[in-house]
């Protein structure tokens, strides 16, 4: 069993087995990772804080047949103390979510790792429905199925004004080359999902949205999210419930 | 491994138990099989009687096979402090410590994001419900501590808290007995935070 070190986010955490958990954790030097942290639910397990969502950890881990085993941690820290604020804890677990759904296993993804660094804390300073949407603009990015913004999906041509948006197309559609898109794709929403895209998370300003086209570039992250991860995230359903 | 009809069944059932693999589901099979008749009825009787008269107090939630349970029908406790827990489990290990002398509440969950697990999922609202119908001094948070525990003592607190009533939260620190050199970071961290004077 090789052994190697590691500096980790934890991204995820569920129960398994007695007193053991299964942890997703991302790293600068290998992506995402599955790892068995055996025995820490144990209250006097050392591996305990490796269990802890948003933990920055620094791991030594045993490479496994089927799962990597932690077999140390030290702890350094929370990304952010979501205790006091459950609404940012949604937000930021859906930036998880999506992070651990689109990236493979054992994929360096250096700038993912330090724009998590960033953006979980955000959560807690910005409105953290805007910082989460950024967050998806921003990290989709780096998946290999980014969407086109500012130009025609299908001509290559700028677009300008009010235009359409095709999920399956892979972006904005200019209204030459409309067929059956439904989704409008107003000049305002696609200022505002660029903003997005440049948004810098170290140095965060303050701007106004209006809720319509707040809406609708979040109904775009949506449609494109069952797309490309045909599956629903379950922090969206923990959002509904205490966003209703 | 082609087993017998029956056994590769029972073999099937116990593997779905939590914990049980193939090789230990087939040797509790084989355990089984070699038992007294008597006895192998008395352990399938054990499991039906278990899951057909066991079911929830209408009060707390914990799992018991009277409504109300005999903690919530208990006259010598304290009715007027409510320790909040996750699990029915977590009611099994504070009555071990045979020193607390109020009643609880069991949420069956914690919020948890990651698992879709909101407050209507857990019973948040029969607790509220029973905050307005019950004269309560003190809630005592017992959530696990881990963030989703932290995030769930915390929400509950926000919505209680209006009331007048006491929320309080189980201290965390270091466990009797250990050495501190072994202790995590965090742990460590949490005890400092919550020390005492004495």
């Amino acid at each position: 069993m090789a052994l190697y070190n590691v500096k980790a986010i934890v991204l995820g955490a569920v129960n398994w087995g007695e007193a053991d958990k299964l942890i997703t954790l991302f790293s600068r030097d290998k992506g995402k990772i599955k790892a068995a942290a055996y025995g820490c639910r144990r209250t006097n397990s050392r591996l305990a804080s490796a269990a802890q969502l948003f933990s920055i950890l620094d791991l030594q881990l045993a490479e496994g047949q089927r799962l990597d085993i932690i077999k140390n941690c030290d702890h350094n820290g929370f990304l952010a103390d979501f205790s006091y604020d459950y609404t940012a804890f949604a937000y930021a677990s859906f930036v998880a979510e999506i992070v651990s759904e689109t990236f493979e296993e054992n994929q360096p993804q250096a700038q993912v790792y330090d724009k998590l660094l960033q953006i979980i804390p955000a959560m807690l300073k910005r409105n953290p429905r805007v910082a989460a949407l950024a967050a998806f603009f921003q990290i989709l990015e780096y998946t290999g199925s980014q969407l086109q913004y500012e130009n025609c999906v299908i001509c290559g041509e700028k677009i300008k004004g009010d235009a359409f948006f095709s999920c399956e197309e892979g972006g904005a559609v200019c209204n030459k080359c409309k067929k059956n898109e439904k989704i409008i794709y107003p000049a305002k929403v696609r200022l505002f999902i660029l903003h997005l895209l440049k948004l810098d998370w170290n140095d965060l300003q303050p701007f106004k949205i209006q809720a319509k086209d707040l809406l609708a570039a979040e109904n775009i992250m949506l449609d494109y999210l069952e797309i490309i991860l045909e599956k629903h995230l379950k922090s969206l359903d923990f959002i509904k419930q205490i966003t209703k | 491994m082609q087993y017998i009809e029956p056994l590769a069944k029972l073999i099937e059932n116990l593997r779905a138990l939590p914990g049980i693999g193939s090789k230990t589901a087939a040797r509790l099979a084989y355990h089984i099989l070699d038992m007294e008749p008597s006895k192998a009825k008395a352990l399938a009787k054990a499991i039906i009687d278990a899951k057909e008269k066991i079911g929830f107090c209408n009060t707390c939630f914990n799992l018991s096979d009277v409504n109300p349970c005999s903690i919530c029908a208990a006259a010598n406790r304290d009715h007027s402090t409510i320790c909040v827990v996750e699990q029915p489990r977590d009611v099994a290990a504070m009555e071990r410590m045979r020193d607390f002398k109020g009643v609880y509440h069991v949420l069956h969950g914690v919020l948890s994001p990651l698992d879709g697990i909101g407050p209507d999922n857990i019973r948040v609202k029969e607790l509220l419900v029973r905050l307005q119908t019950t004269k309560v001094k003190e809630l005592i948070m017992a959530t696990n501590p881990n963030v989703e525990g932290e995030a769930t003592a915390m929400y509950i607190a926000k919505l209680v808290k209006p009331a007048g009533i006491k929320v309080t939260r189980i201290a965390h620190g270091l466990p009797m007995g250990g050495d501190l050199e072994y202790a995590d970071e965090i742990t460590l961290a949490k005890a400092l935070e919550n020390r005492r004077e004495i």
